[in-house]
């Protein structure tokens, strides 16, 4: 089993400050008639990683889109480190230390490696102003290899583009293009979704690495074997409703899918995490 | 710890060369457009053999010649394509500029330069106009530059009732279509010097970057931080601006500002030369490379038709089958190198 291989002992005293380096407060969304979201808090301590489960079209993905600047909530608030934050586009969430990494790897498979990695992130020689600025070609290949190399991916040349690399490769470039900048929160939508079963628990092993860099992860999974063996924490939704947050020592797989299917059946919101 | 730059990238001094990886890149694009080019060699044997005029300086430069407004025109298409997106007022542009800069430095006699400069402008403020009811309002390229096509002819008609401008053209302005530097026409010199810039822009700036990344996937240029709306704003305005780059030297070229000398027809022309060139209408793909390859090929076959004294209507059909060959052939090279996609 992947998950036992993996398995670490999670610390008991968990590293957690008294504010959390994020929180989400009353976030809800609309989609016409769809309420995707509905009154969501989240909270996220300083190296920790946070599973979110629930079922599909639990909205999921809707708030960690938010979170990533790709969407705007329609209500609610963002706090990184207790300043409030409003993300108007990706950019202004990535340029605060927020990444995603996408399930379908956001590449533009067209283009070559490091193009991909360095996406709105160019390295330039002559500014005239960036747009019209000139690429360090060079320079973005190395360090894109460098990168890639730190994660002990072997990909060959930089110039190659994306669309000629296995699944496995292109997620490397995607998780590049997110841990290779100073990110502080990762965000792992279903990311072993696609993957085969050597690439899935080489990515946990990825993201089980983050908590020593000082980052911060919320992870996204339907496999509870992967969510208890590299989660510190886990919150479960409900179409568009938080219906639980529990430290994962203290709650059993049986209690979370039975929350997932069922909701909080008017018991309130369980939790036991620090508040 | 690692040395921070200012990007916030952990700075290495380690930096192996690459020459190899130099050689592949040189190889790999070369491949891209070795058909176009062994096509224009074998096509350029076989006319040298069975004509009488083909192979001499004065018809290679008159090819030259020949292709200059159409890979003009092609540039611009070929960018706003690479995003995935669509021009078809480009045309109708171009013979709208066409008629203002003969309207304004032949009849309203504004000074040559001043002229020039309104009637870049004028396509450059067309081409932003399609990019903001694009990019910000959201209609679909091709309903949004359609309605321009409309506007551009409406205006050129309604303002010159049909007429051409003959007089007032003097030499100083016909020199941009009719002249020469050194042994090259002026408009072949405005090519050459275009193809390059827009190459060097399109490889070698974030702009030409975030171009591409738009043509391959929208949503992941979105969701990097690539400004997307604003890329496609700038990108048509650089069509305006090559459709009127076009009509001005058109104009100069042919001595005259006629309201039909651009329209549909000269538009496909340069359509068909980029598409020749490997830029696919889908987004992502294509070089400046390829279109002048694709331009070059068009050009070489129309004038060997000719000295071949083969009807012009005739020229259309050979030109429809190679454009449907092209598209087969690389949709094919495309299936073929699938397995690594
Ligand atoms: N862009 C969108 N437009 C309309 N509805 C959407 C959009 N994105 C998500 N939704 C809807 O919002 C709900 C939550 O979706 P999502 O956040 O993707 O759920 P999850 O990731 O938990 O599966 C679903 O009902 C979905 O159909
Ligand atoms: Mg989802």
């Amino acid at each position: 089993m992947i998950a036992m291989d993996i398995r670490i002992d999670i610390p008991d005293h968990q590293p957690q400050p008294l504010q959390p380096i994020l929180r989400m407060v009353n976030i809800s969304k609309n989609f016409g008639a769809v309420q995707a979201l509905k009154n969501v808090d989240l909270e996220l301590y300083h190296a920790e990683i946070l599973g979110l489960v629930g079922d599909n079209a639990a909205g999921k993905s809707t708030l960690m889109k938010i979170l990533a600047g790709v969407l705007r909530p329609d209500t609610g608030q963002i706090f990184i480190e207790d300043r409030p934050e409003s993300f108007k586009s990706p950019r202004d969430a990535r340029s605060m230390g927020i990444e995603m990494v996408y399930q379908d790897f956001a590449l533009c498979k067209n283009m070559w490696i490091a193009g991909n990695v360095f996406m709105a992130r160019e390295i330039v020689r002559e500014i005239i102003g960036r747009t019209f600025s000139v690429l360090d070609k060079k320079q973005m290949a190395d360090r894109s290899r460098k990168i890639l190399e730190e994660q002990k991916v072997s990909i060959g040349s930089c110039k190659k583009r994306a669309g000629e690399l296995s699944g496995g490769q292109q997620q490397s470039v995607a998780i590049a293009r997110a841990l290779g900048f100073n990110a502080r929160i990762v965000i792992m939508d279903e990311p072993t979704a696609s993957l085969g079963v050597k690439q899935a628990s080489r990515l946990l092993e990825i993201a089980q690495s983050l908590p020593q860099k000082g980052i911060s992860a919320i992870y996204i999974s339907h496999r509870m074997q992967d969510i208890f063996s590299i989660c510190h924490r886990v919150m479960v939704h409900k179409t568009g409703e938080k219906v639980g947050d529990f430290r994962i020592k203290e709650v059993s797989v049986d209690e979370i899918v039975r929350l997932m299917i069922l909701g909080k059946q008017g018991n309130g919101v369980e939790t036991n995490s620090i508040r | 710890m690692k040395e921070k730059t200012t990007t916030g990238i952990p700075e290495y001094s380690h930096i192996p060369p690459e020459r190899l990886v130099k050689r592949v890149k040189i190889i790999s694009k070369i491949q891209g457009n070795m058909i176009l080019s062994l096509a224009i060699i074998i096509l350029s044997i076989f006319l040298s053999f069975k004509t009488e005029g083909f192979f001499t300086t004065y018809n290679l430069i008159n090819v030259l010649r020949q292709i200059s407004l159409t890979s003009l025109m092609a540039i611009g298409f070929g960018i706003v394509v690479i995003t995935g997106g669509m021009d078809i007022s480009m045309g109708n542009v171009a013979a709208m500029v066409g008629m203002t800069v003969a309207g304004l430095f032949a009849i309203m006699k504004v000074n040559l330069f001043v002229s020039l400069v309104i009637s870049l402008a004028l396509g450059l403020g067309i081409g932003l106009l399609n990019g903001a009811v694009i990019a910000y309002l959201g209609v679909p390229p091709f309903i949004a530059t359609l309605a321009m096509m409309f506007i551009s002819q409406g205006i050129t008609f309604e303002f010159t009732q049909g007429y051409p401008i003959y007089e007032g053209l003097t030499s100083n302005f016909l020199y941009i279509g009719q002249g020469y530097i050194g042994p090259l026409p002026v408009p072949v010199i405005i090519m050459i010097a275009m193809f390059i810039l827009a190459h060097f822009f399109l490889n070698n700036t974030v702009l030409g970057q975030h171009i591409y990344s738009i043509g391959g996937n929208e949503n992941a240029a979105r969701v990097t931080g690539v400004n997307v709306s604003r890329v496609k704003l700038i990108t048509y305005g650089i069509s305006g601006f090559f459709a009127a780059l076009t009509g001005v030297v058109m104009t100069a070229r042919l001595g005259s500002a006629q309201p039909a000398a651009a329209g549909m027809d000269f538009f496909l022309t340069a359509a068909t030369a980029a598409v020749l060139g490997g830029t696919e209408l889908s987004g992502g793909v294509g070089n400046m490379l390829g279109i002048l390859l694709g331009a070059l090929f068009l050009g070489i076959l129309n004038n060997g038709l000719t000295l071949l004294k083969i009807s012009a209507y005739f020229q259309w059909i050979v030109t429809g089958i190679l454009l449907i060959l092209a598209i087969v052939w690389h949709t094919t090279q495309k299936s073929a190198s699938g397995g690594k996609y």
